[in-house]
């Protein structure tokens, strides 16, 4: 069974219309990776699963079971309840998702007081533990110093032990190394997969490196104007993509090996979501649009088991 | 023939060497790529070679002709005529306040070389850029961070340049605006042949541009080789930010990335898989093999061996 499983989820901020039918599945222990272009959703898809929106926002789902528990029934008490302690994220920029004037260590052991009951001092020998388990060296007096003391690989690893710090089933990670050097990113994915591996929790990763996805998730699923265009296995979408924004998206990234070849970037901007969109989002860009691509959104088509792709390319293949 | 010239050059401020006797070269035409991680002084010896840092040490020829130790307002304009730059983040490197049009013209009118010609030359250099003329009086904050991106490579290239240092110019942007802005700037440099110091982080898009690439760590250049530096890496450091690059399939080598650099020998041995008593007793120096890559490594011929 999955643990989190949302469907047809749709978010409205204002007269904006920002996720437009989002359905996603991610299994304990399994790797989902969000892709897409800035603006495209995936955030608000991440803020949306934890109910974390501004007051004017309006949220409309049809399924949402997170561990076989119905969403809809929950309140904001029992939201307050599953925060942290079994839903968690990640922020893209830990220095501004750290508060600057409390010590690391005091800031993770105040989640673990807060969700968990444990006295204080307690609490920050934990926090302590959790920098050390993440590859903070000298973790005791780190925990003793300030986040504007520490390089942003070390505060991102603080964000991360803070986190998980409440064993949480769920992490949504969003753009986590983004801001990283490649190296420290790559030490920060590897405790990410262990993290999955070992205590089974389920990662949504949003990022908009397809690198980063190859390395980390099983599981893709592509957004634009805030629809998944495609999903599917990592492996199959990667090799195979199906959906003209995935490949243009594949076509746009250089690469470390093999031949180098012109890049292609996709032409015209994304549509603007305050207005009605009655057909593929992505046709005025698509190379390939025919007709019926402005008219009438295509529904989801299999080109292979376990692959689902909108767009009316693959309505004759059928 | 080489266009730019550093010998030695370091830049001190207070306590911190954020360029430590880097010697390089830029040949007339050429697109040189450097790549290493945040702090290792990419930016300073870009800027420093801009006029805009003092060097502590060092010289710099630029076409033959040293830069001048301190600049005063007329050398300073003489250097901006010959060296521009391309900033990461488009929108503070503009005047918010100037339409299109103004940023454009400003370099020309500060150059005083195209007098009355500064509006039509912007124009043209907006149609190079993919920008519609109608954008003329727009400012910056109307447009979106590709569209910044475009004026800021156009407002570096309108004086016709030497050189053009870009620093990180497709860090900030989304992939498929990142694609435009590199054909756009290959194009430029095609049909232009500036001579182009491309600084990223990114190793995939610097192998996508560069001929030659150089790798700095901790202020000093480490490796420096041709198209094949990535495909066959030899200083340590370079395998390591090879094997790091998301999707690139490598092993982790290191997993000590946040160990500070070490203060006496090679800065890369306490990071490093094959430190050795050596690598503690003096700094590498780049040594040129026969493949013209040049690695400053005390273990190259042992690690050659270990592989």
């Amino acid at each position: 069974m999955s643990l989190l499983q949302v469907r047809d989820l749709h978010l409205h901020i204002g007269d904006q219309h920002l996720v437009r039918g989002v359905d996603l599945s991610i299994d304990a222990g399994e790797c989902l990776a969000l892709v897409g272009e800035s603006g495209s959703g995936k955030s608000l898809t991440a803020l949306s699963l934890m109910q974390l929106l501004p007051s004017n926002a309006r949220l409309e789902h049809r399924e949402w079971l997170f561990a076989g528990q119905d969403m809809r029934f929950v309140d904001e008490a029992g939201w307050r309840k599953l925060r942290a302690r079994r839903i968690a994220m990640v922020f893209q920029n830990p220095m501004t998702a750290l508060n600057p004037t409390m010590t690391i260590g005091r800031q993770i052991a105040e989640v673990i007081n807060l969700h968990t009951g444990k006295s204080r001092r307690s609490a920050l020998a934990r926090a302590v533990e959790l920098l050390d388990r993440l590859g903070i060296v000298n973790a005791p007096r780190r925990a003793r110093q300030y986040p504007f003391e520490l390089s942003g690989g070390m505060l991102q690893r603080a964000v991360i032990a803070m986190a998980v710090a409440c064993g949480p089933s769920l992490l949504i990670a969003d753009e986590p190394t983004t801001a990283l050097d490649v190296t420290v990113q790559a030490e920060v994915l590897m405790l990410l997969r262990e993290l999955c591996s070992d205590e089974g929790l389920g990662l949504l990763l949003i990022t908009h490196d397809l690198g980063v996805v190859k390395d980390m998730a099983r599981q893709l699923a592509v957004m634009y104007a805030g629809r998944i265009v495609e999903s599917g296995s990592c492996e199959q979408v990667l090799r195979d993509p199906a959906h003209p924004y995935t490949r243009a998206l594949q076509a746009a990234m250089p690469s470390l090996g093999g031949e180098a070849q012109s890049l292609q970037g996709i032409a015209g901007t994304p549509p603007d979501l305050s207005r009605q969109i009655d057909g593929c989002a992505f046709a005025p860009r698509c190379p390939q649009a025919m007709n019926i691509c402005p008219r009438r959104l295509p529904p989801a088509f299999s080109p292979v088991p376990e692959q689902r792709v909108e767009c009316w390319l693959w309505e004759q293949a059928r | 023939m080489s266009l730019l010239e550093i010998d030695r050059l370091t830049c001190r401020f207070g306590e911190v060497t954020a360029v430590d006797e880097v010697s390089l070269s830029v040949n007339e035409g050429e697109l040189l790529g450097l790549v290493g991680e945040s702090g290792s002084g990419k930016s300073t010896l870009g800027r420093a070679i801009c006029g805009l840092v003092p060097p502590s040490q060092g010289r710099i020829r630029f076409a033959g002709r040293p830069l001048p130790e301190r600049f005063t307002a007329s050398t300073f304009r003489r250097q901006a005529a010959l060296v521009q730059m391309v900033f990461q983040d488009a929108y503070s490197a503009m005047n918010p306040r100037m339409t299109l049009l103004d940023s454009l013209r400003e370099p020309l009118l500060l150059q005083g070389k195209q007098c009355g010609k500064e509006s039509r030359l912007a124009l043209d250099w907006l149609d190079r850029i993919g920008l519609p003329r109608r954008f003329a009086m727009r400012y910056p904050h109307e447009l979106s961070g590709g569209q910044r991106q475009r004026l800021g490579i156009a407002r570096a290239f309108i004086t016709e340049p030497k050189l053009v240092i870009c620093d990180e110019p497709v860090s900030a942007l989304d992939v498929s605006v990142q694609a435009q802005i590199i054909n756009l700037l290959q194009n430029l440099q095609r049909d232009t042949g500036v001579a182009m110091l491309f600084i990223a982080h990114d190793l995939a898009v610097v192998r996508h541009l560069a001929e030659r690439t150089a790798v700095m760590y901790h202020g000093r250049v480490v490796e420096l080789g041709g198209r094949d530096l990535f495909a066959r890496p030899r200083h340590p450091y370079t395998r390591a930010l090879v094997a790091a690059n998301p999707g690139a399939g490598g092993e982790l080598m290191e997993s000590r990335s946040l160990l500070p650099p070490a203060a006496t020998g090679c800065a890369y041995r306490k990071r490093c898989p094959y430190a050795a008593s050596v690598c503690e007793a003096s700094v590498p120096k780049l040594i040129t093999d026969e493949a013209d890559r040049q690695v400053a490594c005390h273990r190259l011929e042992d690690i050659d061996k270990l592989r």
